[in-house]
């Protein structure tokens, strides 16, 4: 059977929306826009600004033509964009990993070697092979080199099996597990590696197997969702946990859902990258790289319905991370009871978790260290910066 | 538009198989089209610096006060999650 792959950004029709909707609303409110009280304050200079240029100008009525002609044309390069996107081949190279262990719809990928052995645990909501995207951007690749054995956990899409798994039976039943595997090939109590939710499950596997654990490293991994700056769509957490709950039985909660609740982080981001595109930035490596990351954001594995139900509400709507109530198989989930050394990553500029909801994890942790990679989210472990932002820092820390 | 934009049915057709071949001579006859579309002298009238500056700004601004706010109603975002589902082609899940 082929691996199927969707590419263009998910759901399409959300994108489209919100490109046309920016340029027609842009279209009509021309000049008259610039007295309006609708400015954010980031940008204000900049409206006098361009409010002292036009004064200059002749016909201003032209400026309100040429703004409804050019946006007409953004609209037509962002659909450019997509196609040009679209039809450019791309195959992300074969991993350099091997299948050695096999829980449920849970796949663990040993990179192989005589390094010592480090359990990577990604993200629930997208691709596990972000941690080894392609070559040259691979974090579990450089880790090898480093003199490490990567063992990175696919969690898979669920199956059979995983109907009605939490976030709990993911961690009891399929984590820890792979946990002793890992630590079963070392001898020994090994690092793990946990990267967005991802470190946030490995919070409470660390709190679970301290004896299993040697180092920890949490990167940009969510704990307060209470922040002065919100997370990613937080505001709209609520209303779709009653999404989620009003889906048929058991159905799973699809990329096109998730990517919905991504999406509104920054509905300008897609129409800004897809522009660019048709205007040629993105050529050979970057071009790859482009359709690496869009094809890993818009293909991942839907998400159980009842670990996206406490996703949603124990720790977006409850704040039950940071507030001491997250209970795992029965036990309250304290970072005070993390005991090994632990190093928390969070990127400057991450829009999805702020550094101030990954930091605060720190606060109760003993033996704690921070990193600041100068990123995003997701630059922060593939972008042109990662090598020296985060994955040397890293793999120092881990030798210490 | 330069061309049009695929359908998403024929998106989810697309597999290792049978994808890169066509796709190859499909993406080189698109960029021809795309670059005999550009305009030899593509002259710019007045007023269209400050009209993409104030374009720009436009974008900016949603940036902006998206980072404080989600900026899409339930509604809206219902409508695109309905249809984006009703297009759900056989990659889907994969």
């Amino acid at each position: 059977m082929g691996h199927s792959v969707i590419k263009g950004p998910r759901p399409i029709s959300l994108h489209f929306a919100n490109s046309q909707k920016i340029w027609d609303e842009a279209a009509s409110s021309g000049v008259a826009s610039l007295d309006m009280d609708v400015w954010n304050p980031t940008v204000r200079k900049r409206v006098e600004t361009l409010k002292a240029q036009l004064q200059t100008l002749d016909d201003i009525e032209g400026f309100n033509v040429a703004v409804q002609r050019k946006a007409s044309e953004r609209k037509d390069a962002f659909i450019a964009g997509i196609n040009t996107y679209i039809l450019r081949p791309y195959e992300r190279p074969a991993s350099l990993s091997m299948v050695s262990k096999q829980i449920g719809c849970c796949s663990l990928h040993d990179y192989g070697g005589n390094g010592v052995p480090i359990l990577l645990v990604p993200s629930l909501v997208n691709p596990y092979y972000i941690l080894d995207l392609m070559p040259g951007r691979s974090f579990a690749l450089f880790l090898k080199e480093q003199g490490f054995r990567p063992f990175l956990l696919d969690w898979g899409s669920p199956g059979d099996a995983e109907v009605g798994f939490g976030l709990d039976a993911y961690i009891r039943d399929r984590l820890e597990p792979v946990l002793r595997h890992v630590v079963s090939v070392a001898g020994k109590a090994v690092p793990v590696v946990g990267y967005c939710m991802g470190g946030t499950l490995c919070s409470a596997l660390a709190v679970r197997n301290q004896e299993l654990i040697s180092k920890l490293v949490l990167l940009a991994a969510p704990w307060n969702f209470d922040t002065e700056k919100p997370l990613a769509g937080r505001q709209n957490a609520v209303e779709m946990l009653d999404l989620v709950e009003s889906l048929p039985a058991g159905a799973d909660v699809g990329v096109d859902l998730l990517q919905t609740f991504f999406t509104n982080v920054d509905p300008t981001l897609s129409d800004r990258k897809f522009r660019a595109y048709d205007a040629g930035k993105y050529v050979g490596e970057e071009a790859d790289f482009f359709s690496a990351m869009e094809i890993w954001a818009n293909n991942g594995p839907s998400l159980a319905r009842v670990a996206a139900k406490n996703c949603l509400g124990d720790w977006y709507r409850d704040n039950k991370t940071h507030n001491g109530q997250w209970e795992v198989a029965g036990q309250i989930v304290r970072p005070q009871d993390i005991s090994c050394p632990t190093l928390v990553a969070a990127p400057e500029a991450d829009r999805l978790v702020p550094q101030e909801s990954a930091f605060a994890i720190l606060t109760d942790i003993a033996n704690g260290d921070k990193l600041e990679p100068p990123s995003g989210h997701i630059g922060m472990v593939v972008g042109n910066r990662a090598r020296a932002g985060l994955w040397e820092p890293t793999a120092r820390w881990l030798k210490e | 538009m330069a061309f049009g934009a695929l359908p998403q049915e024929l998106l989810c057709a697309c597999t290792k198989e049978n994808a890169l071949v066509p796709q190859r001579a499909a993406y080189s006859a698109a960029m021809n089209y795309k670059n005999a579309q550009k305009p030899e002298n593509d002259v710019s009238l007045e007023g269209d610096q400050q009209a993409e500056a104030f374009l720009d700004l436009w974008q900016d601004n949603i940036r902006c006060w998206s980072e404080e706010r989600d900026l899409f109603t339930l509604q809206s975002l219902l409508e695109a999650v309905r249809r984006g589902s009703e297009k759900k082609g056989p990659g889907d899940g994969a």
